[in-house]
């Protein structure tokens, strides 16, 4: 097996807000390797931009705090990482194109100023012409002309300017891609070939990528893996086919499947998931999403389940506890 | 950008119409003859006649109005009804040291307060946070006439280290810019902090250190050339109310500017002069605005002129 690119163990991040301490990732594990494609999904509130915000090392000041697990990067530990370590680290190994393109450029700077930073930051090397050629090259792999760098973000549309991001995102040619939703914030009719691009650029570069989403749809036909998050854990992690096959699955993500529309099926209506997402605030003993769920037995309610495998696929639900004695 | 200019330039003369009309409006309502006034209760009846023919209120309103507007625009800004001296020269005599006073207050309050306003916002929470936002409330909240005789009384009466009337030297200058800078290096204080708190929660500060840029560039090239938008406007209504505002600093501090001729027109109801004035202020405000328009759009590229 080829080296792990990232390996995330027993993660532990809380906010301490003046109200309460919201515990957003609650022991999350997740294995990525070099190249992979990882596709991460969960309701809203599941601590997906969490995760992302902990690798990155970009949780808000203060507020945001790992409080246990690790985070190995190329098998070093990036919770002992020096600032200097880490600031060399961003933007060049590790990069990010966040879920709102609107907001995630800075008004005032031209957008080839804004990808020149990176080159600045981790090329310092490079003659000025130098640097000018290759935004001119990611500009026009993005497909943006690459004239148009001197103008402002306020004159590019939504899905122009999440290329401008993801073109900031991979002109370093970053190992690890880590992409939160995004298209959300996108029009239907571009979300398609935005996420097509990313693609295509992912593979150019032989990047690995975690892909945050809420639509398993995308995940089927991006990841090569997926991991179902609940309440801050990875509750269902397996190869797309196993976890798509739907013969095993753990309860909530049977939901999710249940309340998606499908198109080749004809069902009278959807089955949403009932109930809410537990309180972060409050999390219960047992399973968290026990509350919820058409199955629970009396030993959900009392005790965590711990992950039961078979091969490569993983479930944290006492359903599949047969699967240990495997 | 000239076009666009002399377009806003052209647009100040509505706006003087308007404000002249208003206080036109206010003064021929307000109860008092001018002619009394001037000649005192016990002057004659035709003198009183004689006297308001002369300064042609034995017209309607709207015809003195007129006649002044014409004379106005051929630089005829009247004589004083006190002393009868020419309105204009008696101005320009005075407006140095008002534009004095008040740009030498701005500039104190700006070179001191963005940077203190900068610092608390980076140190927010700790110990220059906590010291610049109190003495920014202290600031706000002290009148400048208190402000300014305590400013007296500490550093000419006691230390004897300035002058504490007069506008002779620059030396003069130092207290009184001090007493009218204080409250603007208040709001300076306030708003950039404010400002730069807003900015540095925004995304596409996130994003800047997803890139890997270190946090004092983060700061000068992300944060600060954003937070300086409303840093920006606030020192544009700043001066512009030093214009008229510094009333109470030159009465204090004896200035002959603007703002002590002001208040003794205002008082003699000597309305030449109050007109003369309050033209010159609205003038001078929108000048200011202009210029604060010109420096926003060198900074913000969302806003173009409408050439
Ligand atoms: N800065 C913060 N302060 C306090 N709580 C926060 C903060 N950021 C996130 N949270 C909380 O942490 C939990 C996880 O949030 P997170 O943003 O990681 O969810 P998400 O899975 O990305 O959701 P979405 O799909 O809506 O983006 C939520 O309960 C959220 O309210
Ligand atoms: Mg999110």
């Amino acid at each position: 097996m080829e080296r792990k690119l990232l390996e995330v163990r027993n993660l532990h991040v809380r906010y301490n807000t003046d109200e309460a301490v919201v515990y957003a990732l609650n022991g999350l594990d997740i294995d990525l390797e070099k190249g992979e494609t990882l596709g991460l999904v969960g309701e809203t509130g599941a601590g997906k931009t969490t995760l992302a915000l902990s690798i990155m090392q970009l949780l808000p000041q203060k507020v945001g705090q790992i409080t246990g697990g690790s985070i190995l990067y190329d098998e070093k530990e990036l919770l002992k990482f020096s600032v200097k370590d880490m600031l060399a680290l961003r933007g060049d190994k590790i990069s990010m194109i966040f879920q709102d393109p609107m907001t995630s450029l800075n008004p005032v700077m031209s957008v080839g100023d804004q990808i020149s930073e990176v080159l600045e930051q981790h090329f310092p090397e490079l003659s000025k012409e130098q640097k000018s050629e290759k935004i001119d090259e990611i500009m026009n792999m993005v497909g943006i002309p690459s004239s148009r760098k001197v103008e402002y973000p306020h004159q590019f549309s939504g899905g122009m300017k999440q290329r401008i991001v993801i073109a900031m995102a991979l002109i370093a040619e970053p190992d690890l891609l880590i992409a939160d939703e995004p298209t959300t914030a996108l029009d239907v009719t571009i979300q398609a070939q935005i996420l097509e691009l990313i693609r295509q650029l992912k593979v150019k570069f032989n990047s690995a990528m975690i892909l945050i989403s809420h639509d398993l749809g995308v995940v089927a036909e991006v990841c090569d893996n997926v991991a179902i998050m609940y309440a801050g854990e990875v509750i269902e992690y397996g190869p797309i086919e196993t976890v798509y096959l739907k013969k095993d699955n753990h309860p909530y993500t049977r939901g999710l499947f249940n309340s998606l529309p499908e198109l080749t099926r004809n069902v009278d209506r959807l089955e949403p998931i009932m109930g809410y997402m537990v309180d972060p605030t409050n999390l219960p003993a047992g399973c968290s999403f026990a509350a919820r769920c058409d199955r629970c037995m009396d030993i959900c309610i009392s005790k965590k389940p711990p992950v039961f495998s078979d091969g490569a696929h993983s479930i944290k639900c006492y359903l599949y506890q047969h699967w240990a004695d495997k | 950008m000239s076009k666009y200019i002399f377009r806003r330039l052209l647009m100040l003369i509505p706006v003087v119409l308007g404000i002249t009309f208003l206080i036109f409006l206010i003064l021929s309502l307000s109860p008092g003859d001018p002619a009394i006034l001037i000649l005192g209760s016990d002057a004659s009846h035709e003198a009183l006649v004689a006297k308001r023919a002369e300064l042609g209120l034995d017209k309607p309103m709207i015809v003195q109005y007129a006649n002044y507007v014409l004379k106005v625009f051929q630089g005829d800004f009247g004589k004083s009804w006190i002393d009868g001296n020419n309105v204009l020269p008696m101005f320009l005599e005075r407006v140095p040291y008002t534009l004095y006073l008040g740009s030498l207050a701005m500039l104190f309050a700006v070179i001191l307060g963005i940077p203190l306003g900068v610092v608390a916002a980076i140190k927010q929470h700790h110990l220059v946070d906590y010291f610049s936002i109190a003495s920014a409330i202290i600031l706000f909240s002290l009148p400048a006439f208190w402000f300014g005789m305590m400013a007296q009384i500490l550093f000419s009466l006691i230390l004897g280290w300035l002058p504490a009337a007069g506008a002779d030297t620059p030396r003069h200058f130092i207290l009184p810019a001090l007493t009218l800078g204080a409250n603007i290096f208040a709001s300076q204080i306030r708003m950039t902090r404010t400002s730069m708190l807003d900015v540095v929660k925004q995304d596409f500060i996130r994003t800047a250190r997803a890139k890997g840029v270190p946090e004092l560039k983060v700061i000068t090239r992300h944060v600060l050339r954003n937070g300086m938008l409303p840093v920006v406007t606030q020192i544009g209504i700043s001066f512009a109310s030093c214009m008229g505002g510094s009333v109470v600093t030159e009465m204090v501090f004896s200035i002959p500017g603007i703002g002590s001729l002001l208040i003794n027109a205002v008082k003699s109801r000597d309305i030449p002069v109050v007109m003369g004035t309050l033209i010159f202020v609205a003038i001078v405000v929108g000048i200011i605005n202009l210029i604060v328009d010109i420096i926003y759009a060198f900074i913000d590229p969302r806003v173009k002129f409408k050439g």
